[in-house]
């Protein structure tokens, strides 16, 4: 997340809060980006940001639905 | 960490340009002149140059057609090859692309060098692939008229560029894998379950495709509508002007077009009158009126609402003991909240009060007074409207009366303006059907935006039901939402950043003129768009991408084509000294007619650490210009690196 413009950073910050989402969802968006904009993951490559997509949605909190794990 | 990109210079041969080899180093070292100036007369292959660069940056050159292949190919050369080699620096450590044109088989080749050895194809450094794409590379690979371009509204370059120089298209790409995320879910599931699963899937996929073409049209006609607007514009003053030709009838035109603007004006301050009005019951209707005081006076005879509401006899029902002093029980409690049913809530009573205030506020006079007083206003406007109906015929009459006169020019005017018509209502009635509201019988084909939207939505519940995915289609349609706010947010609040530190660098350049730029939309907005002149909007473009440029975590040098050509002689003063602050590396090349009022003191602006060369073809006007001695030459060029030989150049054009 150190090379995320502060910007930016904010701006997901106050979006997860606005959907009442909790803050690691922000931590995690933020650390995918970080890693794109660091050049550690590819989005063309899905070996490289899989487990980022699946830590990201894994801590969104849905009020309605089946528990449905990712797999 | 600061990532630095610096040219170090390229190769040319076999091209569309004389044979040249250029070295932007300092003698006897790797570091770059923080400004070279590269002067070619027109016609020396500037552009090939230019088309040359953002293709081996961007990697796009390996994808060229036959026809892009054949333009680079020079006339009458029987060469079957052509070869652009390119140096970079990236950081530390050197990288070279490598471009072989095989003229023969219409093909381009690739080869990348660089600390892992030698590739075939273009394998930029990890860390600054982001940078070297088709889009970026045309942020700091441009010809002059791009700073301008900016502030063009049929141009969306402003916004571009802030979303990829802030990566702000990654939040589009992680939309896209999140959905296809749970789509590949749906997927597992659905190999294995009924053939209804594959039909409900392919549904959606064409439903997503549909909005996804009909999303893009829209797009595309509203950009198309700007351009076609200002083409009528432009025919309708071509018309206006053919038409004046005749002195006497432009002379009445001029006149019913004025008296016309003042009835369009007058008409639509009432229109916004009355649909203010129109917002009152009463004034529609004498009856109207009539009936909202008798419900008020019926309403205070009953004396309603009455003071007691819902929750005072819910709270009652709670205390130890009723009002009346008697002890309360659970059968009384158990009455009291049964009956509290039958009172208004505290709200209720609040609405009833504010409409008896309201209709006594508003029809306490004579409800016939106000019905009239409207009714009057109403006949206002029935007379506005036909005396602007009227001049619109006199001004028709007019225009027949001109067209009859049998003026060649002014038929061919007017049929262009014709053409311009219907090309701009077209494109209205087609938005109009795609941003229409749908009314409920729309199926999957339709082409209602908003009616597909939500038939997207239905099979996407449809699809996640079937698949036991729905929680992962909600975490999925969360993010999605998040990732679109956040990427809005951010977008926002970086224009304001940028808008700001933008108005500070023009209040540099443009001291004695200066012009603000008041927002980013598309494109750049300026606040007085209509007067300010190409050197002003230039000028503010400049700053725009300085001030994009000195935002970022890296270091990327500027190549510019033709960087003064549009501007005046003091705002070339202003921009030559703006532009050794663009970036680390500033290379452009520039023809003879550009130098005044620009190299000097652009010059002065980076302390004279300036590279001044000069490249030619050899023709018979070339032929007798005295070379210094360190002149290179090719079997068909001349590159000279010399200050003196660079300001005497006084070649324009090739010939």
């Amino acid at each position: 997340m150190d090379e995320l413009n502060d910007e930016v950073r904010s701006a997901i910050e106050s979006a997860v809060k606005k959907l009442k989402q909790p803050p690691e969802v922000a931590k995690r968006i933020g650390a995918l980006l970080g890693q794109i904009a660091n050049g550690n993951v590819n989005m063309n490559k899905r070996d490289e940001y899989q487990s980022h997509l699946e830590a990201m949605l894994d801590v969104i909190v849905v009020d309605n639905g089946e528990e449905n794990r990712l797999s | 960490m600061t990532s630095k990109i610096s040219l170090l210079g390229w190769k040319i041969k076999g091209l569309r340009s004389p044979d040249y080899e250029v070295d932007l180093r300092k003698k006897g070292s790797d570091e770059t002149y923080p400004v070279s100036l590269i002067q070619m007369p027109n016609g020396t292959g500037k552009t090939t140059t230019l088309t040359l660069l953002r293709g081996t940056l961007s990697g796009e050159a390996a994808h060229w057609d036959g026809k892009q292949i054949a333009d680079l190919k020079r006339a009458a050369d029987s060469g079957t090859t052509g070869q652009f080699i390119l140096n970079l620096m990236v950081d530390d450590h050197k990288v070279t692309f490598e471009l072989t044109v095989d003229f023969q088989k219409n093909t381009i080749r690739f080869r990348t060098t660089s600390g892992s050895g030698v590739r075939e194809g273009f394998y930029p450094p990890r860390n600054i692939a982001r940078f070297l794409t088709p889009a970026f590379v045309e942020l700091f690979v441009f010809d002059g008229e791009l700073a301008a371009n900016l502030a063009n509204s049929n141009r969306t370059r402003a916004r571009d560029a802030i979303d990829t120089l802030f990566q702000l298209t990654v939040f589009d790409e992680i939309k896209t894998k999140v959905d296809q995320n749970w789509l590949d879910h749906v997927d597992q599931i659905g190999h294995t379950a009924q053939r209804a699963l594959v039909r409900r899937r392919n549904r959606l996929a064409e439903l997503e495709k549909s909005l996804r073409t009909l999303r893009s049209e829209r797009s595309k006609l509203q950009r198309d509508l700007n351009r076609k607007e200002e083409e009528l514009d432009r025919r309708n003053d071509a018309y206006n002007a053919a038409i004046a030709k005749d002195k006497d009838v432009g002379f009445k035109l001029e006149g019913i077009r004025s008296r016309l603007d003042g009835a369009d004006s007058l008409l639509k301050a009432q229109v916004e009158k009355l649909i203010v009005d129109m917002r009152f019951p009463h004034l529609l209707s004498e009856r109207f009126g009539e009936e909202l005081l008798d419900l008020k006076n019926n309403l205070d005879t009953l004396k309603l609402p009455s003071s007691t509401s819902k929750e005072f006899f819910q709270e009652l029902a709670d205390a130890i003991e009723c009002v009346c002093g008697r002890e309360m029980n659970d059968a009384v409690r158990q009455s009291i909240r049964e009956r509290a049913k039958l009172y208004l809530a505290d709200e209720e009573v609040g609405v009833l009060n504010a409409i008896k205030t309201d209709i006594a506020k508003y029809c306490s006079d004579s409800s016939s007074v106000n019905f009239k007083s409207h009714a009057n206003e109403i006949t206002v406007l029935g007379d506005l409207l036909r005396a602007r109906d009227d001049l619109v015929t006199e001004r028709q009459a007019l225009l027949e009366q001109r067209l009859a006169q049998g003026d060649a020019e002014l038929e061919k005017k007017k049929a262009e303006l014709d053409e311009a018509n219907l090309a701009v209502a077209q494109i209205i009635a087609r938005l109009a059907i795609l941003n229409g509201t749908p009314d409920g019988t729309e199926d999957d084909d339709t082409e209602v935006i908003r009616a597909l939207e939500k038939r997207v939505d239905e099979a996407r519940q449809d699809l996640a039901e079937a698949t036991f995915t729905e929680r992962l289609k909600n975490q999925t349609e969360i993010a999605t939402k998040i990732l679109d706010e956040a990427q809005k947010n951010a977008r926002n609040s970086l224009r304001d950043i940028i808008t700001s530190q933008t108005n500070s660098r023009i209040a540099d350049i443009l001291k004695s003129d200066p012009v603000k730029l008041s927002r980013i939309e598309d494109s750049l907005v300026l606040s007085d768009r209509g007067g300010a002149s190409v050197g002003q909007t230039l000028a503010v473009g400049y700053a725009f991408l300085s001030t994009l440029f000195n935002q970022s975590s890296y270091s990327l040098p500027f190549v510019v084509d033709s960087p003064a050509g549009a501007l005046d002689s003091s705002v070339r003063r202003q921009a030559a000294k703006l532009i050794p602050q663009l970036s680390s590396q500033f290379v452009a090349f520039i023809i003879n007619t550009e130098k005044d009022h620009f190299v000097q003191p652009l010059a002065t602006a980076a302390n004279n650490n300036v590279q001044y060369l000069t490249v030619f073809r050899e023709t018979p006007t070339t032929a007798r210009i005295k070379l210094p001695q360190n002149a290179q030459k090719t079997t068909n060029g001349v590159i000279v690196e010399s200050m003196d030989f660079f300001n005497q150049f006084d070649v324009n054009e090739e010939n």
